[in-house]
């Protein structure tokens, strides 16, 4: 029986696509994105943070301002934690695949 | 537009209600003042009762940008704001009282033309129209929490 070697198999296409998601990493990595909604959580979690203190201070006649602004930040929170829930899920499922 | 745009909604309606509590707490404590302003005269005159007006949010220059950028069609929802606080026309309510320091030379007093039912009737308009805006907010918020079970 003859063997053949894959010589004429032609990669052009595939190295295309490759590029392609090279380019897509560097304009915004999953990093970044990463970072900024951090970034996003934090300054919710601040603001209702600062507006408990102002509360606690007598500086602030809205209280549904205050809960508002701390519902807003758990809303927040929960949600990033589902998106990081998500991604790890989806982590999970790429190592266990079979190789 | 974000997801908080509910919230906001809300939180403007519960401010303005807040604020016709203020208003309804003043004409009811104010229901027997003879001395509230000195009119041109050099007389007192009793406290007026004091009405709120509510328009709508959208009446500022960041919605009239939009709408000049044509952006309008994009966010037609807005909250609510109190436009001003007016004084109430009707006639003050006369007593015949000569031993009160503040009656005419034929023995009537003036007084505030504050009518405490009407207060009691504002008073719980104003705190069930805030019960119902933290009822939307509380809706709006299991919403937001059922989105975020969605796949779990």
């Amino acid at each position: 029986m003859n063997v053949q070697g894959l010589s004429n198999v032609n990669l052009q296409p595939l190295n295309k696509e490759l590029n392609k998601v090279n380019d897509v990493n560097n304009k915004q990595s999953f990093a970044k994105v990463l970072q900024q909604s951090l970034e996003h959580i934090n300054k919710v979690e601040k603001e209702a943070d600062m507006k408990t203190e102002m509360l606690a201070a007598g500086k602030i006649d809205d209280l549904h301002d205050v809960m508002i602004s701390a519902q807003k930040a758990s809303i927040t929170v929960e949600a990033a934690t589902q998106i990081q829930r998500k991604v790890l899920d989806a982590y999970e499922e790429v190592s266990r695949m079979q190789v | 537009m974000s997801v908080f745009n509910s919230f906001n909604i809300n939180a403007s309606a519960l401010t303005a209600q807040r604020l016709r509590m203020d208003v309804v707490s003043s004409n009811i404590a104010n229901s027997q003042t003879t001395r509230a302003v000195m009119n041109a005269d050099g007389e007192f005159e009793p406290y007026r009762r004091k009405m709120v007006t509510l328009q709508p949010g959208s009446n500022n220059f960041k919605s009239f940008l939009s709408k000049a950028m044509s952006k309008s069609e994009t966010n037609q929802t807005t909250g609510v704001r109190v436009s001003n606080i007016i004084d109430d026309e009707t006639p003050f309510k006369v007593e015949y009282n000569p031993e009160h320091p503040d009656a005419n030379e034929e023995g009537y007093v003036e007084l505030p033309n504050v009518d405490p039912l009407k207060e009691m009737v504002d008073l719980m308009s104003a705190t069930r129209s805030y019960e119902a805006n933290v009822t939307s907010l509380n809706a709006n918020k299991g919403m937001l929490m059922k989105a975020l079970e969605i796949g779990k």
